[in-house]
């Protein structure tokens, strides 16, 4: 495995307030990654710095085998597109092409246009003057387009439609397929993603939970429906991450995969196993920690 | 260089604006100073009155239009993977660039002045007195390397935006105002202000037109690169 990104301990504090909190992973080339999180667990952060537009309070980063702040061969090689990124206030949609064209070395205009002309852009309007779904489109367009050989997408999707958004799915697999990079995605519709994206990160309250293969991580975890008594028979010695009451049945999700072994054991005790989809696993995984699992157990009781 | 040059052309869609803005507030002021000129006009009165305020409104322009131009592109070029040395390094090219053809464009309008005999009434406007000695190269450096230095104040202001914010630059104006109120109050009871303007007469004028005026732009060149260098989009 070639790593492009190398974090190592990566810690971002602003004033009482740690964003990042001793994080360290690595990318590998020619990889699509799901950046995972709920809002402020550190996404965005973690983002800005491994593209040195901001500043990590300890830790490293390494970027194409060297630090990615104010070095121009490094960042000549990365796109960030950013949900909140600033245009200038007399920039039209044309301006932002042809800016992109001249600073991003693999760019490809016939590419741009097309994806514009998919996404209805209108070139002569200023950005100022797009809805937030369009200026979405535009930051996808350019992501796509720059071809950077790391590339950053951070909720790329804000007030997309369903259709703009599989046609951006649809693009940047054909993309990738004839010209392979890493492509990080920063997302809240997981399950959305959860077929493009080959690695997970999963961040929350400024800590890495998460780094594994979206396949495994699948495998993960399950969810097992039946009487309670038979779900407590299951779940002994297991992680119960989450447990809910539903018309005289009760549903556990429980870490560990659908082996043969849990198979039998489920055929044994009569309770129903389902595999859990990246999305429930993501927020059983980050949900804060509650009470509401033992009450549930209780209450089926 | 070549990547220089492409983060200059950033700014070219902001131009229309930035120029039109710039020298728009020549002819504002130039209807202002005329109103104020012709209230106390004597058509019998010989000579030539100074109002300058032709310089004052292109200078306030170029702060202005600096500071806008920082604080709207430097965070569309983070996001571009531009690097803030750069942007800086592009900023600084520009307003090189921006204050020569500036000072030609003054030097045009002072020889239209000059030739139109003040614009007929005496009014001297885009021209000063000291520059009536001065050779062509001192005159447009005269006149290029004040607009050097107010633009590099407009981008130091900027840079200052972007650390700190609307706070961040009101308070280094309330500071810097402070501090100059201060050093005339020392220079006033120190009975030192004779002693300065004989030191500002003996200067030759091609230190006092450029030479003074140049350290002062390097100086705010230095404090906008080292503030720039950690700021964030």
């Amino acid at each position: 495995m070639t790593a492009v990104v190398t974090a190592h301990g990566v810690t971002k504090r602003f004033g009482d307030v740690t964003a990042l909190d001793d994080v360290s992973f690595v990318l590998a080339e020619h990889t699509i990654y799901g950046l995972l999180g709920r809002n402020g667990a550190g996404k965005t952060t973690l983002m800005q710095i491994l593209t040195g537009q901001a500043f990590a309070s300890s830790g490293n980063v390494s970027v194409f085998d060297a630090p990615p702040v104010e070095n121009p061969a490094v960042l000549s090689k990365v796109c960030f597109v950013r949900e909140s990124q600033r245009y200038p206030h007399f920039y039209t949609v044309r301006d932002v092409l042809r800016t992109a064209r001249r600073l991003f070395a693999n760019w490809d205009d016939t590419f741009a246009h097309g994806l514009a002309a998919d996404f209805q852009l209108p070139a002569g309007r200023q950005v100022r003057r797009l809805s937030r779904g369009m200026l979405s489109a535009l930051g996808v367009t350019v992501g796509l387009a720059a071809r950077a050989p790391l590339t950053f997408f951070d909720e790329p999707y804000l007030g997309l439609d369903a259709a703009a958004r599989q046609l951006f799915y649809d693009r940047l697999l054909a993309d990738y397929a004839g010209h392979p990079r890493t492509v990080v995605l920063s997302t809240h519709l997981i399950d959305e993603v959860s077929d493009l994206v080959e690695r997970v990160l999963l961040i929350d309250r400024g800590r890495l939970l998460l780094d594994e293969d979206a396949d495994d991580l699948r495998a993960r975890a399950v969810a097992v429906t039946g009487r309670a008594e038979a779900v407590d028979g299951f779940a002994a010695g297991r992680t119960e991450l989450h447990r809910e009451r539903l018309s005289g049945l009760v549903r556990s999700t429980i870490l560990g995969g659908l082996g043969p072994h849990a198979k039998a054991l489920a055929q044994a005790l009569n309770v129903e196993l389902a595999p859990l989809s990246l999305q429930q696993l993501v927020v059983r995984l980050t949900a804060p920690p509650t009470t509401t699992a033992a009450a549930d157990r209780e209450a089926a009781r | 260089m070549n990547r220089i040059r492409q983060v200059v052309r950033l700014q070219i869609p902001a131009w229309p604006h930035i120029v039109g803005w710039t020298w728009s507030m020549m002819p504002v002021a130039f209807g202002l100073n005329l109103l104020i000129f012709l209230a106390n006009y004597d058509p019998g009165e010989d000579g030539v009155t100074i109002t300058g305020g032709g310089l004052v409104g292109l200078c306030g322009g170029a702060i202005g239009m600096a500071t806008i131009s920082v604080t709207q592109i430097f965070p569309y070029a983070l996001g571009m993977s531009v690097t803030r040395r750069e942007f800086y390094l592009a900023w600084s090219l520009l307003a090189v660039v921006q204050s020569v053809v500036y000072a030609l464009v003054l030097c045009l309008l002072r020889a239209v002045e000059q030739a139109t005999g003040y614009w007929g009434m005496g009014m001297r406007y885009v021209g000063l007195p000291f520059m009536d000695d001065a050779n062509p190269v001192l005159l447009l450096l005269g006149y290029a390397v004040p607009i050097l230095v107010v633009t590099h104040l407009g981008i130091l202001l900027g840079t200052v935006h972007l650390r700190w914010g609307t706070t961040g630059v009101l308070a280094s104006l309330a500071l810097t105002f402070t501090a100059l109120g201060l050093a005339a109050a020392l220079i006033t009871w120190t009975r030192q202000w004779d002693a300065i303007e004989r030191w500002l007469l003996d200067q030759p004028p091609t230190a006092l037109l450029a030479g003074w005026p140049v350290l002062v732009a390097a100086a705010f060149a230095v404090g906008g690169y080292r503030l720039i260098r950690r700021a964030t989009a």
